[in-house]
């Protein structure tokens, strides 16, 4: 064992990858250069917030724009050092692809080892955005799973989320507004006639959603009816398996006779513990990556370009 | 059984007869609100997240499945973003939908649309450039040769690794449809999952289709334009990925934009020049039974121009060229022209084809979308247009500097599908069946039935809608066949967009049935005729503030016989429901900006558009229903 510490050839071996490692090291944590946006660049992002939304950016929302730039090209690079562009199926692909349109000749590998040369890879914005997508999905490796207690915190957030509203069953005769002015004043002389029947198919103006209704909440009626139905509606707390009315609706009146209604309830924790987890795993996705850029932005430092 | 009237089911299962049952492919809740003479079911089948590249270049950060929650009600931001990852801006409906479906480009990374689109960084690009200066030499390589190597050696033997790398967004693609889902009985929200097959003819004309999948049956990955750039072989591998899989797969594909095909989305040649058997045009009918009539990229309908005035209404949301392409490269496209693949005159070729080969290959019914690039589906609003796939704010007195979108774009419409429920083996089956229509973004009610038997009365029947399910057929269908001396009668039944508290809705003026037919001679024709409401009733908006005047209808029927039927004609119906005049989207901005035409001191720089020639300031919103074809007996 003693014969084998003292070997030249270990400590050479020893030493080396101690230079290696240490090397590594110091590269990883190398402050390193980035070229600062050109006045064209600055300029486009300006532009295309004002076509999205039709306002100046203020100088706020300028040093956000060129900031989400800078990130981007950070993450580009990052895809670059970790040699995304010769391992990643689709970019070698498009590169494959890219060779065939400039004319490359060779065997597959051939072509790609060109189409890098060429440095293809940097000016293809498909292969830019696959790369950043990588780096992207780097950032967000945790498998980490949520506690109870957060997602619970995420349910009581949002609370009016997990309402499910009222639903009520209903039947409905339909006095057209179209045929004369008073629809109203036909409804309340049908009103009496109908008081007492359980059913009718005889009364009123055809309707083109019909006569029965099952299970609609008010929102629904607003989308069917019209909102000054369902303001009638709610107001009115209609009176179970009695004919009430006129209900005003957008196309005349209606009488309307409620047959059931299930109440409003709260879903419970447990039936949407589901939805509460996709939302906690996209906060948390952004949040690694957020952590993953402040990192990244200590290494680089943002150099003025060739331009200015 | 039938005197029991005073029992509403009785009498429903009475008049229709037995209901045919909804076949189910899949194990949820029973449905509580199931309707048996159908309901009308909002949506919107095309719909772009941030996996299209072409969105997510426009820093579009919507997940499907934040686009099917936004579907239903939800809160989504837009960009710009901060660094915390908090939108600027947000986005919700007023209305939520009823069922949507994501389909971002199979091919993952959108590379195919990119070189068409000059919004895209990658635009400007060697490859986009050499794409478009020799589009022909370009296609050839890009298509040709590397489909024809297939997936490339290093892929793997049978491309796997390659796949490997796509099958990861195609999984939450999956998932988010499967989370949004609501499979409980209350049958609130229906998601499908379904992708975009990005194909491009040799000269650059758009081929897009959509496909839909029935339920989470569904081919392992999407098969995209990269695995073949025929559409043949679209249905090829639908045929043998899914159908013949016997494992409840079930798909349809929905051709959309064949305004900008320049004709050839609906060609007997496929992309590659080989014409299509007739075996091919049978798989074509079996899963291409509905087309999108209408979305963000124009109407393709109807043509209007040099030879076909008459029908003012085609001049609705046309593109001023028949290839994407036109947009950036006036060269390499021309103004739309009659025969580019508008689908009143594709339906006259399937006539043609029905009478020469007994195959109807272009059977297809209507439904409209949006297209949109910002996981938004369903924003219709022409108050509310964010744009295509680059803006997403109402358009606000603070916009002075321009349109948030190009002039010719528009907000896109909506898919309806009459369902018995809302699952989604009952709006498959919908879709399946085209009974369907679109609308162009307001939400009026249309019923449509063909048949000998219905009776002028029906319109003042109470319970029209089971007699007509009785004597007749719905949209989309054939007519039954025809008696010595009989002929065809429709019913058509419109219900205004009753709208919402803040946007009331327009009330309707007409309705129109167009008729298109071939005679003996193999000659096409189409007529369109006045069938109910009024097209002079005066209704007009004011272009200065946008205000409606005059009056409408908030209901129309009328049983309608066609005056000049041959039962020797092959022959298609379809109704078109139109309302009155309103604003439309850009007109929107400009008045909210004080753009006064006739006072060029009130046109503030970047809206001198809204004066130009090509600005039309005001619309007419529209449903186009699924047609009703009629085939003569063989003699």
């Amino acid at each position: 064992m003693k014969a084998l510490i003292r070997q030249p050839a270990l400590h050479f071996i020893l030493i080396g990858l101690f230079l290696f490692f240490y090397q590594g090291y110091r590269e990883e944590n190398a402050l390193r250069e980035m070229e600062a946006l050109d006045s064209d660049t600055v300029q486009r992002l300006q532009d295309d917030f004002i076509r999205q939304t039709g306002r100046l950016p203020t100088p706020e929302h300028m040093e956000l724009l060129i900031r989400q730039e800078l990130d981007s090209r950070m993450l580009y690079a990052e895809a670059l050092r970790r040699n995304f562009h010769r391992d990643d199926q689709v970019v070698l692909q498009r590169l494959l692809r890219d060779a065939d349109f400039l004319g490359l000749e060779g065997n597959d590998e051939e072509k790609i080892r060109a189409a890098i040369e060429l440095g293809v890879h940097e000016s293809d914005e498909v292969i830019r955005r696959r790369m950043i997508q990588r780096m992207e999905k780097h950032a967000q490796t945790s498998t980490d799973a949520p506690t109870d207690n957060e997602l619970k915190k995420l349910y009581e957030e949002e609370q009016a989320r997990w309402l499910v509203p009222a639903r009520y069953t209903f039947q409905q005769v339909f006095f057209s507004a179209d045929r004369d002015g008073f629809p109203e004043q036909r409804a309340e002389r049908h009103l009496t006639e109908l008081r007492g029947e359980a059913d009718v198919t005889e009364a009123g103006d055809p309707f083109l959603h019909g006569r029965q209704f099952a299970a609609r909440s008010l929102q629904d009626m607003t989308y069917m009816f019209g909102a000054a139905f369902s303001d009638a509606m709610d107001a009115a707390g209609p009176p179970l398996g009695e004919w009430f009315g006129p209900v005003p609706s957008a196309y005349g009146a209606h009488l309307v006779r409620v047959e059931d209604v299930q109440p409003a309830r709260q879903r419970s924790f447990d039936e949407v513990k589901p939805k509460l987890v996709a939302i906690w795993r996209e906060q948390e996705q952004r949040i690694q990556l957020q952590n993953y850029l402040a990192e990244l932005r200590k290494r680089y430092v943002v150099v003025e370009g060739r331009d200015s | 059984m039938c005197r029991y009237r005073g029992v509403v089911s009785l009498l429903l299962v009475c008049l229709i007869g037995p209901l045919q049952a909804i076949e189910r492919t899949e194990s949820r809740e029973p449905c509580k609100r199931v309707v048996p003479t159908k309901m009308p079911l909002f949506g919107d089948t095309h719909v772009h997240t941030r996996y299209s590249l072409d969105a997510s270049t426009q820093d579009t950060r919507t997940t499907p499945r934040q686009a099917y929650e936004f579907a239903r009600g939800a809160r989504i931001g837009i960009q710009p973003w901060t660094d915390e990852g908090k939108p600027l801006r947000e986005l919700k409906l007023n209305r939520p939908l009823d069922f949507a479906v994501v389909t971002d480009h199979a091919e993952l990374l959108g590379e195919v649309a990119m070189c068409q689109n000059p919004e895209l960084e990658g635009y400007s690009s060697w490859q986009c450039r050499l794409y478009r200066r020799w589009p022909r030499a370009a296609f050839f390589l890009f298509n040709t040769k590397s489909s024809a190597g297939g997936r490339l050696g290093l892929c793997g033997d049978d491309g796997q690794h390659c796949k490997a790398a796509a099958a990861g967004p195609w999984q939450e693609m999956q998932q988010a449809a499967e989370s949004s889902y609501d499979r409980s009985e209350r049958c609130e929200f229906t998601s499908f999952i379904g992708y975009e097959w990005t194909g491009a003819s040799e000269n650059l004309a758009n081929l897009h289709r959509n496909v839909i999948f029935r339920n989470a049956s569904v081919p392992a990955l999407p098969f995209s334009f990269v695995d073949d750039p025929t559409a043949r072989g679209l249905w090829n591998a639908l045929e043998r990925d899914c159908l013949d899989q016997d494992n409840g797969c079930d798909a349809l594909v929905i051709p959309h934009n064949s305004n900008l095909s320049d004709g050839y989305m609906f060609n007997l040649t496929d992309a590659d020049g080989v014409a299509l058997t007739d075996a091919d045009l049978a798989k074509r009918s079996r899963l291409e039974r509905l087309v999108e009539v209408m979305q963000h990229k124009g109407s393709s309908e109807c043509f209007f121009g040099p030879g076909q005035m008459e029908d003012e209404l085609c001049a609705f949301e046309q593109l001023p060229y028949d290839k994407f392409s036109g947009k950036f490269m006036k060269l390499t496209s021309s103004e739309p022209e009659p025969n580019d693949g508008f689908l009143r005159d594709v339906l006259n070729d399937g006539l043609l084809l029905q009478q020469s080969k007994g195959i109807n290959p272009y059977k297809m019914g209507f439904i409209a979308s949006t297209d949109t690039h910002l996981g938004a589906p369903g924003a219709v609003e022409e108050s509310n247009f964010p744009g295509h796939g680059g803006a997403g704010e109402p358009a606000s007195v603070e916009s002075t500097k321009g349109l948030p979108d190009d002039l010719e774009f528009n907000p896109g419409g909506l898919a309806v599908v009459w369902a018995e429920e809302n699952s989604r083996d009952a709006i498959f089956e919908g879709m399946q069946r085209r009974e369907t229509y679109g609308t162009s973004g307001p939400r009026m009610t249309v019923r449509f039935f063909g048949g000998a038997d219905l009776q002028r009365e029906l319109c003042v029947s109470p319970d029209f809608v089971e007699q007509a399910y009785q004597k007749g057929v719905p949209m989309g269908s054939e007519l039954a066949e025809m008696a010595e001396g009989e002929y065809p009668r429709f019913l058509v039944s419109a219900l205004m967009d009753p709208g919402t508290m803040d946007s009331p809705g327009t009330p309707l003026q007409r309705i129109q049935i167009i008729k298109g037919w071939v005679d003996a001679a193999g000659e096409k024709h189409q007529r369109v005729y006045e069938i109910a409401g009024n097209p002079d009733n005066g209704a007009t908006v004011n272009p200065m503030n946008c205000r409606q005047s005059g009056e409408g209808y908030k209901h129309l029927c009328r049983v309608w016989s066609d005056p000049s039927f041959d039962p020797s004609h092959n022959a298609y119906y379809y109704a078109r429901v139109v309302e009155n005049p309103s604003c439309r989207w850009s007109q929107q901005i400009c008045v909210a900006n004080g753009v006064n035409c006739s006072n060029p001191g009130t046109v503030p720089e970047g809206l001198e558009i809204c004066c130009s020639d090509e600005h039309r300031p005001d619309i007419q919103e529209r449903a186009w229903t699924s047609p009703i074809w009629y085939t003569p007996k063989e003699s």
